[in-house]
């Protein structure tokens, strides 16, 4: 753990970040400040996915590595996945411009 | 990786698993069956000019939603929850085969959770051609999801030459998806 706290440059810097965004995901949403809230909570969560992966590295480094699991490709499935993915947001979308048309129809009258 | 037990001494965990799940897949049978329901009898109210089927349709919608996405997806998270706690090795085995297949299942539940909303909150200000559009989306959204759990629940009964192979193709059979999922439709319809 002292690798994020001063150990090493990286992590300890990625750590006092995440911190600081928190802060200043708190400080935005109350000043009321919608996208730049969003954009922090964004950045806290792609620090988070990192911190994780890299003390999960870290923490299991005498017992366990990556590399020692056995691959298995499946590019079959994760091309349905993506056709399925496309053709589902395109129903949603189609069903949101509708929506987004009944709202510019009441608009108007 | 070793996880601890839970055990649950007088009940069981199959039994508990099987409390939330019965509810479940009533409840979901109830979503499909119910789905291509309301697209009938939507298409039906506006060819035929019903304004009583159309009134009772609104109201109906309202309990459908409630009853499939909020029960529903109570007991769904609930069936996760309590495989987890029973069985953390087969819950992390199920996970890891099928991880397409459940980012295939979270684009149709997102859909059928758009199509749902919609059709509720916009019944009265939706064109009716495109309201009856949003109607099958959700029916087919549903079927669909039923199609691919079907194949995940079919694994664990019949887990076929997956046993020698590990992969995600041979990890489910096609013979079992059909009479559930017919079930699924007939249940309601």
């Amino acid at each position: 753990m002292l690798e994020y706290m001063g150990g090493s440059i990286a992590r300890t810097v990625l750590l006092m970040l995440g911190i600081v965004l928190a802060f200043g995901a708190v400080a935005m949403s109350l000043m009321g400040r919608f996208l730049p809230t969003l954009f922090h909570l964004l950045a806290i969560a792609a620090v988070m996915v990192t911190m994780r992966v890299l003390l999960r590295y870290s923490y299991l480094r005498d017992i366990f590595e990556p590399s020692s699991l056995e691959l298995k490709p499946q590019y079959g499935v994760l091309a349905l996945f993506l056709v399925i993915l496309v053709a589902g947001l395109l129903a949603v979308w189609v069903m949101i411009r509708g929506v987004l048309a009944a709202e510019a129809g009441r608009a108007h009258s | 990786m070793n996880y601890p037990i839970w055990l649950l001494e007088k009940l069981g965990g199959g039994t508990l698993i099987a409390i939330i799940a019965v509810l479940h897949v009533y409840i979901s049978h109830l979503a499909v069956g119910g789905g291509l329901f309301i697209w009938l009898m939507d298409r039906r109210a506006r060819r035929s000019g019903d304004t009583a089927l159309n009134d009772f349709l609104r109201r109906y919608n309202w309990i459908f939603l409630l009853v499939t996405m909020v029960l529903g997806g109570l007991t769904g998270v609930g069936i996760w929850f309590v495989i987890g706690l029973v069985n953390p090795a087969a819950t992390s085995t199920l996970i890891h085969t099928f991880v397409f297949g459940w980012a295939i299942e979270w684009v149709f539940f997102i859909g059928e959770i758009t199509a749902l909303l919609v059709y509720h909150y916009y019944f009265d200000k939706l064109e009716r051609v495109l309201r009856e559009k949003v109607a099958f989306f959700y029916f087919l959204f549903a079927f669909l999801s039923l199609v691919i759990i079907n194949g995940i629940l079919s694994f664990m009964l019949t887990p076929g030459k997956w046993l020698a192979t590990g992969g995600f193709g041979t990890a489910s059979s096609i013979r079992p998806i059909s009479p559930r999922c017919c079930s699924g439709l007939s249940s309601r319809s």
